[in-house]
């Protein structure tokens, strides 16, 4: 059960709470519900079996990193050479993900100290500002650092206790935290949901679209017709990346430490299902129906993002008189803590596991070097938040990396490793009946379904709708070239819709931060690639002395 | 709340929640297998 609820907390997040309402907002309320569904049960699925089994499958022979664990499915060097995403997504993600979680432990502390009592929403908007050191124009001004010292300490503690927890080692540590956290987080989720449900018309009197049930109308109405855009397609399935933790490596490092016969299908499942739980049942009943039962639809369509959990909900907290303001502040941020350290703890593992098998080091030397490789990663997203580099990370490792690991992943299990000998690993041991079908799915669908995802986002043309792909496929019959739309991965990575200015007036711009941050991801992920390279050397060695 | 939101949110959630609590019971229920060895044991392997 302790490993069950570690691989829930790993999948339970931040964007259970924060990116599923937002994104269900932007993508047509009620209509995003359907493709996100399809896409759980295409490749949502059939992903968290085969991470299960790729795990399971290289953990029996004394892998418990991803880059190994893929050498020991395919006969290829290279291979090893892909899992190392599995390593470098973590540590890119952690590092901005420790700050988040630092924002959330900050302000359950804040809550219970009531420093929002009697601040107007604009005042906490500026508060969160003010913590996190963003001052709006960034036009000619001199490169400044005004991150407070508290903000850095806060990182700091939360930083620490992950990497306390992390020496503590899967079972004396992780295990533990999750029997806690997950059960604490559904308490907290379920007091906010009721909230959000019941506080109706009741927010604010003359205001007529201030109802959080017109919220819950507005998640929960079907639209068909947004059925054919494909925008809320990619978004939905985006979504299942982020909600279900697939395509990082931490699933595999996790389920490398369960035995030969151990039942992983009914795992999985339980896991993941009670992710869904989490995210559809409690996730869609909080943010927005509490923020359109004061603020009104309208202005929840157009400002809904990541921010409103920290920017716009403790002023709507501090409408329900200090007790309950109190208590719901405690459990909107506790319950993000929990959800963040629960899933930063997870993507802790895949690097202690590959510095413990491959270079012998002990959990509490790992775990310490984890911190600090943690600490040199985040502090550019801390000091240079405003400038987008937090930004940046989130794109490259949260994003990018997560489909180039998957659609690699599903290449090297359904046609490397052959979807005959990946099934009787998915199905060894399983205390619950695998349907045929995802048999057909994990060989056919899953992976075009990944590849479609993967194409779109790399060529995604402006807007991204149907009739924008119609549009685009017309300009370049007929002017031969391509309107890329900002977020496309090449048009990101060559900076084809934007003038690359390093410095303006001698000073250093947006645009300098965003590629020194790119420059620093990449020399992670060679570093990381020369390490598995030694590593492999390590072990063709220590090979050839046992057979001599 | 409209019918049709009304509907999809209970039908969506419902079967969420009741297809989350099957699992679970299934996984609380299930007896460990003897032949295997607990997470614990395995989790202590990587320790030096």
């Amino acid at each position: 059960m302790g490993l069950i609820l570690a691989m829930a907390g790993n999948a339970v997040g931040l964007g259970n709470f924060l990116r599923f309402p937002v994104q269900a907002v932007q993508n047509g309320g009620g209509a995003f519900i359907i493709p996100y569904f399809v896409s759980f049960l295409l490749m949502g699925i059939p992903l968290l079996w085969i991470e299960w089994a790729m795990g399971r499958y290289g953990g029996i022979r004394g892998n418990h990193s991803t880059p190994f664990i893929f050498d020991s499915l395919g006969k290829k060097r290279a291979w090893k050479y892909v899992g190392v995403f599995g390593i470098f997504t973590n540590l890119g993600i952690i590092s901005y993900y420790t700050y988040i979680e630092s924002w959330t432990l900050s302000y359950t502390l804040k809550s219970v100290a009531q420093s929002f009592a009697g601040l107007d929403r604009a005042q906490v908007s500026a508060a969160f500002d003010t913590y996190a050191g963003i001052h709006g124009s960034m036009t000619d001004r001199l490169m400044d650092i005004n991150v407070p010292g508290w903000a850095i300490v806060a990182f700091l503690i939360t930083l620490g206790i992950n990497i306390y927890i992390l020496s503590k080692g899967l079972s004396g540590g992780i295990e533990k935290v999750a029997k806690i956290a997950m059960p604490l987080l559904i308490i907290f989720g379920v007091f906010l949901a009721v909230m959000g449900i019941s506080l109706g018309h009741t927010g604010v009197t003359g205001c007529a679209t201030c109802n959080s049930h017109l919220g819950l109308e507005f998640l929960w109405k079907p639209k068909f017709d947004s059925l054919a855009n494909p925008k809320v397609w990619l978004a939905a399935a985006g979504q299942i990346f982020f909600t279900l933790s697939v395509g990082m490596g931490t699933i595999h490092c996790y389920a490398a430490y369960v035995r030969k016969n151990d039942d992983i299908a009914l795992n999985a499942m339980s896991a993941g299902w009670m992710n869904e739980f989490v995210e559809i049942v409690l996730g869609a009943a909080i943010v927005i129906p509490i923020a359109v039962g004061y603020m009104g639809l309208d202005w929840v369509k157009e400002n809904a993002g990541f921010m409103m959990a920290f920017k716009t909900i403790p002023y709507l907290f501090s409408q329900w008189g200090s007790v309950l303001a109190t208590l719901s502040g405690v459990a909107w941020f506790g319950l993000l803590f929990f959800a963040g350290i629960t899933s930063s703890l997870a993507m802790g593992t895949p690097f202690m596991g590959f510095v413990e098998d491959e270079f012998g080091w002990g959990r509490n030397k790992s775990a310490i070097i984890l911190g600090i490789l943690i600490l040199i990663l985040a502090l550019p997203t801390i000091l240079f938040f405003e400038y987008g580099v937090f930004n940046e990370y989130d794109y490259w490792t949260g994003t990018v990396s997560l489909v180039v690991f998957a659609a690699a992943e599903i290449i090297l299990f359904s046609w490397v490793f052959g979807v005959k000998k990946g099934w009787e690993e998915i199905t060894r041991g399983s205390d619950i009946k695998v349907p045929n079908i995802y048999k057909f799915i994990i060989k056919w669908i899953t992976p075009i379904f990944i590849l479609v995802i993967f194409v779109t986002a790399l060529i995604k043309p402006l807007h991204g709708e149907w009739t924008d792909w119609q549009l685009a496929f017309h300009q370049l019959m007929t002017k031969g070239t391509w309107p890329w739309a900002n977020d496309s991965i090449i048009a990101q990575a060559f900076h084809l819709n934007e003038k690359v200015i390093w410095f303006k007036n001698g000073i250093p711009t947006g645009m300098f931060f965003k590629d020194m941050s790119r420059l620093l991801l990449m020399s992670v992920f060679i570093g990381l690639s020369y390490l598995v390279h030694i590593a492999s050397k390590k072990r063709k060695l220590s090979s050839k002395t046992i057979k001599s | 709340m409209s019918t049709s939101a009304l509907i999809l949110m209970i039908l969506v959630q419902g079967s969420v929640v009741l297809i989350t609590a099957y699992f679970l019971i299934k996984v609380l229920k299930t007896p460990t297998k003897s032949d295997t060895e607990s997470t614990e044991d395995a989790g202590e392997q990587i320790e030096p």
